[in-house]
């Protein structure tokens, strides 16, 4: 089988995902995503990555991915570079999958489980990754990811009645009763983001403190201890102001506290970790398995968090959880961006003996993922069952293909040159 | 303190002679530009720079300068990345403190705060002139094939008589030298083994140095981070009888332990690494005793002032800090302040075909050399601009954000 195209699909309802499909000479596609900066993950799959993919076998992945990483040299972050690999990583398992006519996860060593338990990650339909309501021009990812409320006061109807993001800010308690009626038994919320701008992140006032665990209490108290709850931190804060956060928090009985500070300083994270007591959750924000082994050989995490098309794909995702495993730790999936995420994030989960929940955003779910794939996965009464066809299991729709918000670029033998 | 300004213009340029470099120019709304670059998926980071970079930056206080750089870093959601953020980042901060130093009418090295020594040591990295510049991305070959004769293809040079190529070095007053003979080898077993006879041939070019001029030049031997630690280890002790002057970038700067482990299995210094960005990787690397010499390319670590922290650090740690160039003019010349400024720089890299080969072409003043050293730049600013028959020249590919 050999590669005959590459290509990249944006959309402008989505400024921050970017979709790719490889092409093969044997009429199998592959799909892979990935997210943030998208131009220049563009730019960097057609000129420096296609003449190097063009005509190759796509199932030779261990010797692609060591062969582009070699390209983005010492990198253990989720640079543009990485990103592009891993989105390509994803393509090739999806065509390894169909043309083994296997899900990806039988092909990584079967199933540890038929479904996993799943948590909610509290954002409304607009969070991080669309064109805001108004249309403002999307503004890059440090921004964004801080836009709380950007979004919600400006008057337009909710799209449906998944505004979790403005329901854990205010009405948290209501909000733990939804989901539990809905059967999902886990929570991420993030109330604290709102206070970094104040100081920069350096310091956390007492009174921004109290207002910061309203919504933890709101949670205990309405529902007790049968929702549990982590607290997302996005890599804001120094250390001092953390740990004050943390300390506070520990009453709440977390499921975990993740990314406290930024992911640069793993021993800064190890300290942190050995002066609190909820567990540590980190990090979507690194990538590869060398990055992963540092943060695991300094005691920095109790539970690996790796975003599939971050961390380096399919294939760096499997080796970070195994790797995970000699360090007796968890592994955790994140899911806070693009449908082809989720899935693939769910057959790492249904394959790895210590996964243990999986990350959805039920507005995302029900709301416009289903627009841009033919296939979601079957997500019901707090479970993401095991994907039963080939491959990923997902393809982008064809009308996707024809919106005229839509637009493709394309490598081929014609185009490298 | 100059007067209020805005940041007006951001203008990027690539050239099909230099396919892997991109030229960065910020303009205040006063005119005055100053100059960045970078090297590496140059496409990628200029999409980059306009689509995201340029949101935030156009209209912005210009004098603000750590502040830009930590609100830039945070746009691209890395962390110690040296990926295309960075690189873009990097030639942001040097057109920054470039256009800083010019409007305040300084010299860069001045702004850093002033001159430590007057002239700064060089050594000459052998390269020929179109080194880095014929081949692109994943499509570079593992070893690459040198290009044939023609005076200064000093690659060519050190691969085939070497100590006539220090002999003539020797004549210009350079006395130290940079070499790269393992990689050809590289291919076959990918970095992970090599040879007896790999490693005989490859120590070749050191014998017919010492054979040559003796002790007179110091050779330094870049390994590009291409092998695994065992074979580092035995290239290193194969070749450290020649007494090299350091061991540059033996394994891949992602595993820091790796590093360390390699430094204490020889006898000779470790150098590393143009491949790491940030004060926070160079930090890890400090703290694990992982290097005795602190490299650093000005436009991948995160730019002049990201160069400087790093090397306050190492200082700290009584290493001393050498700027990398192989890139491009712009780089050398932010490498020469920062070289002249710095407490602990001793010796800048240079590429004497570079800098008489293409580098004239594209700017229009290159700091002097006496006797195997650079002298201090003149005028404010980097003391360079890009030539006007570069900027007329109609392949180049220019792209241009402004505020309005």
């Amino acid at each position: 089988m050999k590669i005959t195209s590459v290509e990249t699909i944006r959309n402008a309802e989505y400024p921050a995902l970017i979709w790719l499909r490889v092409n093969t000479d044997e009429n199998i596609s592959g799909l892979g995503e990935t997210s943030f900066g998208v131009e220049a993950v563009e730019a960097l799959i057609h000129t420096e990555i296609a003449p190097y993919l063009i005509g190759k076998d796509p199932t030779h992945i261990d010797a692609h991915w060591d062969a582009v990483r070699k390209f983005a040299r010492a990198d253990m972050t989720r640079n543009t570079e990485i990103r592009a690999l891993a989105a390509l990583d994803v393509a090739y398992w999806d065509i390894f999958g169909q043309s083994t006519r296997l899900p990806i996860y039988r092909l990584l060593g079967g199933p540890a489980r038929e479904r996993i338990a799943i948590y909610n990650t509290c954002a409304g339909y607009h969070y991080a990754l669309r064109r805001s309501k108004n249309g403002e021009t999307y503004t890059g990812a440090g921004e964004k990811s801080l836009n709380l409320s950007g979004n919600l006061s400006d008057g337009t109807a909710d799209e449906g009645p998944y505004e979790d993001l403005r329901a854990f800010l205010n009405n948290a308690g209501d909000l733990a009763e939804s989901l539990l009626s809905e059967g999902t038994t886990a929570m991420k919320i993030w109330p604290f983001d709102q206070f970094y701008e104040e100081t920069d992140g350096q310091r956390i006032s007492l009174e921004s403190l109290k207002k910061g665990i309203e919504p933890f209490e709101k949670i205990r108290k309405r529902v007790g201890n049968k929702i549990q709850v982590a607290a997302e931190m996005h890599s804001l804060w120094s250390q001092p102001a953390i740990l004050r956060i943390a300390k506070a928090l520990e009453e709440f009985d977390l499921m975990w506290i993740e990314d406290p500070i930024p992911m640069n300083n793993m021993d800064a994270l190890a300290d942190f970790r050995s002066k609190i007591d909820i567990p540590v959750c980190a990090s979507e924000t690194i990538a590869t398995r060398e990055a992963f082994r540092e943060m695991f050989e300094r005691n920095a995490t109790d539970i690996a968090m790796l975003d599939v098309t971050w961390c380096g794909g399919i294939s760096e995702a499997k080796k970070i959880a195994t790797m995970a495993e000699t360090y007796k730790l968890p592994i955790a999936p994140h899911d806070c961006t693009g449908p082809v995420t989720l899935m693939a994030g769910l057959h790492i989960n249904i394959n790895a003996p210590n996964a243990f929940i999986q990350e959805t955003v039920r507005a995302y779910n029900t709301g416009w993922y289903p627009k841009i794939v033919d296939r979601m996965p079957d997500i019901r009464n707090g479970y993401a069952y095991a994907p039963t066809d080939p491959g990923l299991g997902m393809a982008l729709r064809p009308e996707f293909f024809t919106d005229p918000e839509t637009t493709i670029r394309t490598s081929d033998a014609t185009t490298i040159g | 303190m100059p007067e209020a300004a805005r940041v007006a213009q951001i203008e990027t340029l690539i050239h099909p002679d230099h396919p892997r470099i991109i030229w960065v120019n910020v303009t205040s709304d006063g005119g005055v530009t100053g100059h960045g670059e970078t090297f590496f998926g140059p496409e990628s980071v200029e999409a980059f720079i306009h689509n995201d970079v340029a949101t935030y930056l156009l209209g912005k206080d210009p004098n603000k300068l750590d502040r830009h750089w930590r609100e830039i870093n945070r746009l691209g959601i890395t962390n110690r990345s040296r990926g295309v953020e960075m690189r873009a980042l990097s030639a942001i901060d040097m057109a920054l403190w470039d256009l800083y130093a010019r409007r305040t009418g300084q010299p860069l090295y001045q702004v850093l705060g002033g001159l430590t020594r007057d002239r700064i040591r060089v050594y000459n990295t052998c390269a020929g002139n179109s080194y880095g510049r014929d081949h692109r991305g994943l499509s570079r070959r593992a070893s690459p094939t040198p290009e044939q004769g023609g005076p200064l293809d000093d690659m060519h040079a050190f691969l085939t008589d070497a100590g006539a190529l220090a002999e003539e070095l020797l004549e210009e007053g350079i006395t130290a030298m940079k070499i790269w003979p393992f990689d050809q080898f590289a291919a076959e077993f990918n970095g992970q083994h090599l040879t007896l006879e790999q490693l005989d041939e490859g120590v070749e070019p050191f014998r017919k140095i010492r054979a040559a001029v003796g002790d007179r030049m110091d050779v330094a031997l870049e390994m590009h981070s291409i092998w695994n630690l065992p074979t580092a280890i035995q290239i290193a002790r194969k070749v450290a009888p020649y007494n090299p002057m350091w061991f540059e970038d033996p394994v891949r700067m992602d595993n820091i332990d790796a590093l360390a482990d390699f430094r204490r299995h020889v006898d000779q210094p470790v150098t590393a690494s143009e491949m790491v960005a940030t004060r926070w990787h160079f930090r890890e690397m400090l703290q694990r005793h992982a290097m005795d010499v602190c490299m650093f390319d000005i436009c991948w670590v995160g730019g002049i002032s990201e160069a400087k922290r790093v090397a306050s650090m190492a200082e700290a740690h009584n290493i001393p800090a050498a700027p990398h160039d192989c890139v491009g003019p712009i780089t050398l010349m932010f490498g020469i302040h920062l070289s002249l400024n710095l407490p602990n720089a001793f010796i800048q890299e240079t590429v004497r075909a570079f800098n008489r080969g293409w580098y004239p072409e594209v700017v229009t003043q290159l700091a002097e050399m006496e006797d195997g050293c650079f002298l201090p730049p003149e005028g404010p600013g980097i003391g360079t601009t890009l030539k006007p028959s570069f900027l007329s020249d109609n392949r180049l590919i220019r792209r241009v954000s402004s505020v309005g």
